[in-house]
């Protein structure tokens, strides 16, 4: 049987999943990166062959995410593409009808404006990661909350603080400030999914268009406090698809199933990409005055890819 | 005299030549790298923006080198901007660095033409012709860059085209003659159009934020090319040149702002600072004239363009043009800026072919 993989190497979580021609999920893994991206993915790959059926043939491979340079050198990409698009294309596909997607991953959050499955506009956090998962996996931690319950807890809230969720440092200490005061824990974490839905909407979020049908994705969309306090400040129901964590790696597979329609062949270099041994390693190109770190990939001790340079000098291997 | 300047685009081939013909030593720092923004971020205060900090870099490398005049183009405008050169030379000076600091303002101009007049024991003619052979110079370069971002996405070989610009650029930068420039400037127009055949359109971007930011790429990220790069053409809404033409001359100066004001009336009705209201303008003004897309670029912490970006999105939504934000900080996360590139490109070429 004709199947797809999707990659999505995020900063913080790394996604696998196969697909049939008709985008039913085969198999899918979703694992925390642990800030190896190169062993992790191989990892997956070694995880996920044996839920296969045997007579499962890729024929096609698509990568997205922070690390899909290095993820499509090391599985044999034929779609290397941007998260925002793969997003996109998986929610458009999900929910036909879908006008706007909030998307918050790891590390970044974004919102895409669609227009009968077209995107009109999007935006992205910039250069601040306040309000992702990342701080409220800390968050949790600290508090010695499992992740899972953290959004249950804060439904169980009926008056939630409030939160600075401007910055995720000045957002910690005003929550230690409440819980040296002596507010309950359901309170301040209530007062915490409201800070981050409220930081979201002021900086992502502003001036957009923000239409029906919303659909959440990305990790946090796991966390139904923060679905909730949506659903609170834009007055209408959120949508979180059944795969909202893998919606990045079904978009991109869905696109490497058109591409290699088109093509005819496909570049996955197999499930045995996971026994090669990759290594990258960098150096400072000292030509001009740019400087510019340049970063090569070896597999099995050969260079494999090379980026980083600003001039055309390094292009070619 | 030995002067130095920091860097700003091309705004060292004019400052260079002019002292060079009034033989006065100059030191040119590197251009800008990690290197430069390492110095600068170690002796700026932390909140301040990436220009002010590369500037710091330039200054403090060429002092290293030996240096003992620095200018600076001040501007007493209303933007932080305005203090920047009275703040660098305060840390360069806590630093231990011995040297005299001229920041270029259109009041003391006069008395620091006749600093540099009497260091290079010149007449004003010979003052006035090494100007106007700057001047030549930077408009030159201005008009081959122009010229090459909007031919860049059409050219086969873009490699070539590169090679082209570089090559005109430096012949330019050497040659000391008006007419020579005249004529290297128009042959390498002509090399450039005849290298980009346009048979067909491609989407149309114009970028606007401050003019730093604007025209340094190292602190831009390189956005031009990698915006070529996904077949896009792009126009840069303030060089250097058309800049100063368009300020320094009071009357010229007078109808710009008549111009601007008209332009973003019931979105912003005056200047606040920095270049917001440039900002604001270039953004309607070329979504009048048919751009396809905004891309508006600009440091962390500048408060004229975090103004005019919220602005801007109201622009977005009344003249239906689509807009793409980007903050820039010291961090140069390359595969960030890439994504968000490559998802307005996909956007803005998809638009257009709705369009057709």
């Amino acid at each position: 049987m004709k199947a797809y993989l999707g990659v999505d190497v995020g900063s913080v979580s790394t996604k696998l999943i196969v697909v049939d021609d008709f985008l039913n999920i085969l198999a899918s893994i979703y694992t925390s990166t642990a800030g190896r991206p190169i062993e992790t993915l191989q990892e997956c790959l070694r995880t996920i062959h044996p839920d296969l059926d045997s007579d499962i043939e890729i024929c096609g491979v698509g990568v997205t995410g922070s690390g899909r340079e290095v993820a499509s050198v090391i599985v044999g990409a034929d779609i290397v593409k941007n998260e925002i698009t793969a997003h996109a294309i998986a929610a458009s596909h999900m929910v036909p009808e879908v006008g706007t997607i909030i998307e918050i991953g790891g590390q970044d959050s974004k919102i895409i404006i669609l227009k009968n499955g077209i995107v009109t506009d999007f935006a992205m956090n910039t250069v601040c990661a306040a309000g992702t998962g990342s701080f409220l996996d800390h968050q949790a931690a600290r508090l010695g909350i499992p992740i899972e319950d953290f959004g249950a807890l804060a439904l169980k809230c009926e008056n939630p603080v409030r939160i600075a969720g401007r910055c995720s440092v000045f957002a910690e200490s005003d929550m230690i400030h409440k819980q040296q005061l002596g507010h309950s824990t359901e309170s301040i974490i209530a007062g915490l999914c409201e800070a981050l839905v409220r930081n979201y909407l002021n900086n992502v979020g502003k001036g957009k268009d923000i239409k029906p049908t919303v659909v959440f994705q990305g990790g946090v969309a796991a966390n139904v406090g923060i679905k909730a306090a949506f659903e609170n400040a834009l007055g209408c129901e959120i949508i979180v698809p059944e795969h909202f964590v893998v919606m990045g790696a079904i978009g991109v597979a869905f696109l490497a199933r058109n591409h290699t329609k088109k093509v005819g062949n496909t570049k996955f270099k197999g499930f045995d990409a996971s026994e090669f041994d990759y290594q990258a390693r960098s150096f400072e190109c000292k030509n001009c005055s740019n400087l510019c770190e340049i970063i090569q990939i070896y597999q099995n001790g050969e260079l494999a890819a090379r980026w980083g340079g600003r001039c055309g000098r390094w292009d070619t291997l | 005299m030995k002067i130095t300047f920091p860097h700003m685009g091309g705004v060292y081939i004019p400052l260079k030549t002019l002292f060079e013909e009034l033989q006065i030593e100059v030191i040119v720092p590197p251009f800008n790298n990690d290197e430069m923004k390492g110095t600068g971020c170690k002796y700026a205060p932390e909140y301040s923006c990436l220009p002010f900090k590369l500037i710091l870099g330039n200054v403090l490398h060429s002092l290293e080198q030996g240096a003992d005049t620095v200018i600076m183009l001040g501007g007493s405008g209303p933007c932080r901007f305005g203090y920047f050169g009275h703040l660098l030379d305060l840390i360069a000076k806590d630093l231990d660095y011995r040297f005299t600091f001229i920041c270029l303002e259109p009041s003391t101009l006069p008395r620091d033409i006749g600093r540099f007049k009497k260091a290079a024991g010149c007449s004003t003619r010979s003052f006035i012709s090494a100007l106007r052979l700057g001047w030549a110079k930077l408009e030159a370069v201005d008009t081959l860059e122009q010229r090459y971002w909007s031919c860049l996405p059409y050219a086969h070989d873009g490699s070539r085209l590169k090679c082209m610009l570089r090559q005109g650029v430096e012949q330019i930068t050497t040659s000391r003659n008006l007419s020579g420039i005249k004529n290297i400037a128009g042959e390498c127009l002509d090399s450039l159009e005849d290298l980009s055949p346009r048979s067909y359109s491609l989407p149309r971007v114009i970028i606007v934020g401050d003019i730093y930011t604007l025209n340094e790429p190292y602190s831009n990220q390189d956005i031009e090319e990698l915006l070529a790069g996904r077949s896009i053409e792009t126009c840069r809404s303030i060089y250097t040149s058309t800049w100063v033409k368009s300020i320094l001359l009071p009357w010229k100066r007078k109808t710009y702002y008549k111009r601007a004001k008209a332009y973003a009336r019931g979105y912003l009705e005056d200047c606040i600072g920095g270049f917001a209201l440039d900002t604001v303008y270039h953004a309607i003004s070329s979504a009048d004239k048919g751009f396809d897309g905004i891309v508006h670029i600009f440091p962390v912490t500048c408060m004229p363009e975090i103004v005019s970006s919220q602005i801007l999105q109201k622009v977005s939504g009344k003249k239906r043009i689509p807009i793409m934000s980007l903050t820039i900080d010291e961090h140069m996360e390359k595969t960030g800026i890439e994504t968000r590139v490559e998802a307005f490109a996909e956007l803005l070429h998809s638009k257009k072919t709705r369009v057709k």
